[in-house]
């Protein structure tokens, strides 16, 4: 059986999803799956305030150790203040999201600039949602010194050949695969920039994580690629326990 | 269990070797367990539905378990209604679609209307783009009109699936297929509200592995026999392929 770990979940109201994504969703749907660990967090931090859904999602995490909490931050919210930054990798926060494209702010944001200088410090991995094409070139400038790996998210056949094109030049970016789900993009991804850049992303529960997996399957990867994808590449930079 | 994808292109895609040609759509559904799949010809959609429709008729000569669906232009009305008078009348395509050049945009119903009209003596299923709730009310007001027709939802409404179902619910001639966003909501919910009988598995492929769209029917709470019906039993009644494939 192979070890999986997903990148990318979520949980809590989200009105885009006709009922709220519950934690035990999100569960069921993992032990279904046999998915040993789950980065997530809680959608209070997405639309509403990060103080409050960073809070949610510690609660849910330390419930369920198979839950790996995830941090949110909202540059439109962001004045300055150093301290709650400083707290993040101390309070077990294992990666850091952010949503520019539902939050409704540009990549070229001087409080973005701002909360990324004072984020190099912690180093947490983070994790940015692309919608749009220039998404990702944009992030290529402005990330150009952080310390710690970038993945991006909802990478799709439209935003592929950028992201490639800067993945090239950035050797500690990744790609997850919750829209990477057309055929031969998976292959790709390895075949261009290598297995150890692609990893695991579903986005459940509101979104199947049998669609992720079976496209998986059917990647052409072998069986050594597969394992890494599932699950290595994210225990590597998480800094999980095999 | 049978599959029919009732949703995929061929032609138009950026990487190579998917979807070329029938022989790699052949091989591309056998390798995932996909019986039959319902063609559309994105050279007749993008760009000249004359030549790529019969293309597409030719490839289809050469290819077991794949079927046609005449793509009909509606900024190039004349070279589609010459499509539809060479080709609509051939066993191999199951129906025919209409679209525009910008699929996400609601289709013009006065253009519309000339094309359906052509349509009408061939009684054969009509396939619209409903990516977006725009898109879906002009395509009820098509299914209301041509009620003789049973009219195809593809994408089922993206995002705003639930205005699919609330049109399917308005129109017993209306069927949605499967293919748009990923949620696994949407079926349960259309399941409800009209019934697995009246709703078609299709992939969009190349745009989705048609194996993705499979695991939306996996981790939603589908019955087998809801599953059955999505996937296989409702394409068959509704292409009649019984006969069709009995007369090959």
């Amino acid at each position: 059986m192979d070890d999986i770990v997903d990148i990318n979940t979520l949980f809590g109201p989200l009105p885009i999803a006709s009922t709220d994504l519950a934690v035990d969703a999100l569960l069921a749907l993992m032990q279904k799956h046999k998915v040993q660990a789950a980065c997530t967090l809680s959608t209070l931090g997405l639309l509403l305030d990060p103080t409050v859904g960073n809070a949610a999602t510690r609660a849910a995490c330390e419930e369920h150790p198979e839950l790996l909490p995830v941090a949110t931050l909202n540059p439109t919210m962001y004045f300055g203040d150093t301290e709650p930054l400083l707290r993040l990798a101390g309070d077990g926060f294992r990666l850091l999201r952010f949503f520019p494209g539902r939050q409704g702010w540009p990549i070229e944001f001087a409080p973005f600039r701002a909360l990324l200088r004072c984020l190099d410090e912690a180093a947490l991995p983070i994790m940015v949602d692309i919608e749009a094409t220039g998404m990702i070139s944009a992030l290529a400038g402005l990330l150009e010194t952080y310390p710690a790996p970038v993945i991006l998210m909802g990478v799709n056949v439209e935003t592929l050949a950028e992201a490639i094109a800067v993945m090239r030049q950035r050797e500690n970016w990744h790609v997850e695969t919750s829209r990477l789900l057309a055929p031969g993009v998976m292959q790709t991804v390895v075949e261009t920039v290598g297995v150890g850049r692609l990893l695991l992303g579903t986005g459940a529960p509101s979104r199947p994580i049998a669609s992720a997996l079976q496209t998986l399957q059917h990647a052409g990867l072998s069986d050594a690629d597969r394992k890494q994808v599932c699950a290595a590449n994210a225990r590597r930079i998480l800094q999980l326990a095999a | 269990m049978p599959i029919f994808d009732t949703h995929a292109y061929l032609e138009g895609y950026a990487l190579p070797g998917i979807n070329q040609n029938t022989a790699q759509i052949q091989q591309f559904f056998q390798a995932r367990q996909i019986d039959r799949a319902l063609l559309f010809s994105a050279r007749a959609a993008q760009v000249d539905p004359l030549s790529g429709n019969r293309i597409l008729k030719v490839m289809l000569e050469q290819a077991q378990g794949l079927y046609g669906c005449l793509v009909a232009h509606l900024n190039r009305v004349d070279a589609s209604l010459q499509a539809i008078r060479d080709l609509a009348p051939e066993r191999r395509f199951l129906g025919i679609m209409l679209t525009s050049t910008d699929p996400a945009e609601p289709l013009h119903p006065l253009v519309a209307d000339e094309v359906l009209n052509a349509c009408r003596r061939y009684q054969k299923p009509i396939f619209l783009n409903t990516p977006n709730a725009a898109c879906v009310e002009v395509a009820l007001s098509l299914a209301r009109a041509y009620s003789m027709h049973k009219f195809v939802f593809l994408r089922m409404g993206g995002a705003d699936w639930r205005t699919a179902i609330a049109a399917a619910q308005q129109a017993t001639n209306v069927l949605l297929e499967t293919s748009g966003t990923l949620d696994r909501s949407k079926i349960p919910a259309a399941v409800e509200a009209v019934g697995s009988h009246r709703i078609l598995f299709g992939s969009g492929m190349p745009a989705l592995d048609p194996v993705a769209g499979l695991g939306l029917l996996h981790d939603s709470e589908v019955s087998r026999t809801d599953q059955r019906r999505i996937l296989h039993d409702n394409a068959a009644k509704l292409f009649n392929l019984h006969e069709i494939e009995e007369a090959a």
